[in-house]
């Protein structure tokens, strides 16, 4: 077996049921796994503008070399297919016990192409590949399938990923999830396992990853938990999550309420007094000392996990300060697998619409939309999940429901290329251009740590004055070595963000190649650097993979998903947001201050072309292709005519 | 002085370092099937609850009493109870008599395998990140024990009054 890999690609097709499998090797080098290998695979398989809910498209599941080992962080997976949100290049990443599982059994990646005729899941367990009848698990809950599956299977170990009702009923931003808290959340990965009549995978692998020098190996894994452990942030990410970097986020100005309508409104949802309240444990990923997630039980509502974009979509988006309507919201997540952040945005955009007057309640089936009302909020999500009357059209995303309630509603539509906005505000211009730029309509394919960083440290006010000039000295060095000018960290200001977002998706296309959870390196804890994972992945291949050979590959990942996304007929012009958020002020400690659309046209023309893209069309050059070895990527695009020589 | 490892229940979350851990460390390869201590896991309505199970090096072993080749023996630096493999003929004697299924056949060797302190200084509890597992000096372990059970107490007891004052 290969060092670090599984050693196989598993190719499963549901039409002809055939299971074959081949060598990872073909890829690696140059993609190196996870993302990188996913986005080569669905440029060389998925031919352009098909269906992304008809047989043609496929959904890719890409661990990491790393991902299963004892680097922290490492039980990850990435998953792509064609996004039934954007028709775009769908990209979702998840943690949880399931990838290091896949690793265990011997694969890299699993690629599901076809469509089944009956309602099927499938069964990995080492050597053996299975499609079984799923017709006893389809209409059930995550939990409950997730149950039966083991009973069936008399595996109390094997490990679970499977949809819920809002896949199966194809809700284009239905998700994909585990039983224990975990989501491939965005661009609606559950509705296309729907669409192939796949409720669930589920893997047990009992063969390991090997390592090419385990005591250095060792060491160095040694090491870099300590890295994290000592990071700041550690201390509380660990002890109470994410809850608090959410408070300051919200409180500092960067969070809208509504549906990106304000900063303030009458907020009483406090999230610390909810873990203090209603948390049971501390819950996270298989081999990460950071354990991010919540365990919570809340009276006579049943239990789950959530962390993050839970606590902050379902209360500041649709202004709901009730813990009852918040729990019931974020468990029909997880129960029926929708994405609570598209859930939260669609539900958002209906409110609006509805206290503005542009549908009313024979629109919305005789509810009356509010905000915070825990009622129609539910209600409503809950047509949507079940595609009931209104449902049925919300269920399609913004464009589908655009059609129906008329041209106007498109100007209160928040989303990017048709994928609903996180809840962030986009009018600081380094969260602008992260979100315009990335396919996702949220900046987690990029995330400017020391932008956002800044933001965070003048808003704690647990920092003392001494604590937050070090942090600024730190941030400021990070930005000079990073970015070569410390102008970066002005919020405001455009000077190097475009170079600040690429060095920003670099630092997350890294650890999303190698299987490891981006929070390790750029996102919350900063603790590794290319370097680092030069070093921990060098070691383990027993081969010298240079810093600079994986940023190389960082920048080739890029180019690659550029390059499937020019074929599905991304353009500049779509690199762009919601109308109403140019000359917009929301208030709140940054009132006054909004992004101004020269501003933000000028910073693209900066972005394309240190990208090496053409400026006009966003679409990467030629020249940009073949220096990066992409040459039969730069032949295809030249035969469909999208780049000249 | 001698050390023991004291399991803390509660604190764990299943995140399985200790058991990659043991098994690289021991079996150069990251692969919780061959580690010596296991972490098992129940998961039930969204929630997944973990008991490591480790060797607890008993004073009056089981493993050591019914071993028909005397395989295993107490290293007395370590406080452990380690196998001899050369010793050792696969009897699974041990594997059968042990109280928490703490012994670990080899899949490829179909030897016994288990935990021995690493000789000293367990690895599993240098990188266990939540304090779930510790390594206790034998003539304090019993109030440590103890204080990890109060502390949780301590816990409940302020979110008690937190939800009382409210």
């Amino acid at each position: 077996m290969v060092n670090l890999y599984g050693g196989h690609i598993l190719r499963i097709d549901l039409s002809s049921q055939t299971i074959s499998k081949k060598p990872t090797s073909k890829y690696s080098r140059r993609f190196i796994g996870g993302r990188g290998i996913n986005a080569k695979m669905m440029f060389d398989e998925i031919k352009p503008q098909i269906d992304p809910l008809g047989d043609e498209n496929a959904i890719v599941f890409g661990a990491g070399p790393l991902t299963g080992t004892l680097c922290p962080g490492s039980s990850r997976v990435d998953v792509m297919s064609k996004s039934p949100v954007t028709g775009l290049l769908g990209d979702s990443n998840m943690g949880g016990n399931w990838p290091a599982e896949l690793k265990y059994a011997g694969y890299d990646h699993v690629i599901i192409q076809g469509k089944a005729d009956r309602p099927v899941y499938i069964v990995i367990e080492n050597e053996k590949v299975e499609i079984l009848e799923a017709s006893d698990l389809w209409g059930k809950n995550s939990y409950s399938t997730s149950e039966m599956i083991r009973r069936n299977l008399e595996d109390p170990d094997v490990k679970i990923v499977c949809i819920g009702k809002a896949g199966e009923n194809r809700v284009s931003y239905a998700s994909l999830v585990s039983n224990i808290g975990n989501a491939a959340g965005r661009n609606g990965m559950g509705a296309v396992m729907g669409s192939k009549n796949l409720k669930a995978v589920a893997v047990r692998g009992t063969k390991g990853v090997k390592v090419a020098s385990p005591e250095r190996f060792f060491k160095l894994c040694i090491k870099l938990h300590n890295m994290v452990r000592s990071a700041p942030g550690y201390d509380e990410y660990s002890k109470r999550g994410s809850l608090k970097s959410m408070t300051l986020n919200a409180n500092s100005g960067y969070t809208p309420a509504g549906n990106h309508q304000t900063f303030g409104w009458d907020r009483k949802a406090e999230f610390l007094n909810w873990w203090e309240k209603y948390g049971v444990k501390r819950a996270g990923c298989f081999s990460c000392p950071v354990q991010c997630s919540e365990t919570y039980t809340i009276p006579e509502m049943g239990s789950g996990v959530v962390s993050c974009q839970h606590y902050i979509e379902p209360t500041w988006k649709l202004k709901n300060n009730d813990v009852r309507v918040w729990w019931e919201f974020v468990r029909n997540c997880q129960l029926y697998g929708i994405d609570v952040i598209s859930t939260s945005g669609i539900l958002a955009w209906v409110i609006e619409l509805f206290e503005d007057g542009i549908i009313t309640e024979k629109d919305t089936d005789g509810l009356v939309m509010k905000w915070g009302d825990g009622d129609s909020i539910i209600k409503m999500m809950k047509k949507i999940i079940y595609r009931e009357g209104i449902g049925d059209i919300l269920a399609g995303g913004f464009k589908e429901a655009v059609k129906q309630f008329g041209e106007t509603s498109e100007g209160y539509a928040m989303h990017v290329k048709n994928s609903p906005l996180y809840a962030a505000s986009p009018r600081f211009p380094f969260v602008a251009l992260e979100t315009a730029l990335g396919p996702r309509g949220d900046y987690m394919r990029a995330f400017l740590p020391f932008a956002k960083g800044i933001i965070r440290v003048k808003g704690d006010p647990d920092m003392s004055v001494e604590e937050k000039e070090k942090a600024m000295i730190k941030y400021e060095e990070e930005a000079e070595r990073t970015v070569g000018t410390k102008e970066v960290l002005e919020i405001m200001g455009y000077e190097g963000k475009p170079k600040g977002v690429i060095h920003a998706e670099t630092m997350i296309s890294i650890p999303d190649m190698l299987g490891v959870c981006k929070h390790m390196g750029i996102a919350n804890f900063q603790a590794f650097s290319p370097e680092d994972f030069s070093e921990i992945f060098s070691v383990g291949l027993g081969e010298n993979v240079s810093p600079e050979e994986l940023i190389r590959a960082a920048v080739r990942n890029r180019n690659v998903e550029r390059a499937f996304e020019a074929r599905e007929g991304l353009t500049r012009e779509k690199d762009t947001l919601p109308k109403r958020e140019f000359n917009k002020d929301i208030g709140g400690p940054y009132k006054g201050v909004y992004l101004d659309p020269k501003e933000f046209e000028k910073a693209k023309d900066e972005y394309y072309a240190l990208r090496g893209w053409d400026i006009n069309t966003g679409i990467p050059t030629q020249e940009t292709l073949v220096a990066l070895g992409l040459e039969d990527i730069a032949e295809d695009l030249k035969n469909r005519r999208l780049i000249s020589e | 002085m001698s050390f023991q490892i004291m399991i803390d229940i509660p604190k764990c979350t299943g995140c399985g370092i200790c058991e990659i851990a043991c098994s690289l460390y021991h079996e150069k390869e990251c692969n919780p099937e061959k580690s010596r201590s296991r972490v098992i896991r129940y998961e039930d309505q969204g929630i997944l609850y973990s008991i490591p199970i480790m060797c607890q090096q008993c004073e009056e072993p089981p493993c050591q009493n019914v071993c028909p080749t005397k395989a295993i023996n107490r290293n007395q630096t370590a406080n452990s109870l380690t196998v001899d493999e050369r010793r050792c003929i696969g009897c699974r004697y041990c594997f059968t008599v042990c109280p928490f299924g703490c012994i670990t056949i080899d899949p490829k060797i179909g030897k016994a395998m288990k935990c021995d302190y690493c000789g000293g200084d367990p690895q599993c509890v240098q990188l266990c990140p939540t304090g779930a597992l510790t390594f206790v000096e034998s003539d304090k372990v019993t109030i440590a024990r103890k204080r990890s059970i109060f502390d949780k107490y301590v816990e409940n007891l302020k979110r008690l009054s937190t939800s009382m004052i409210e």
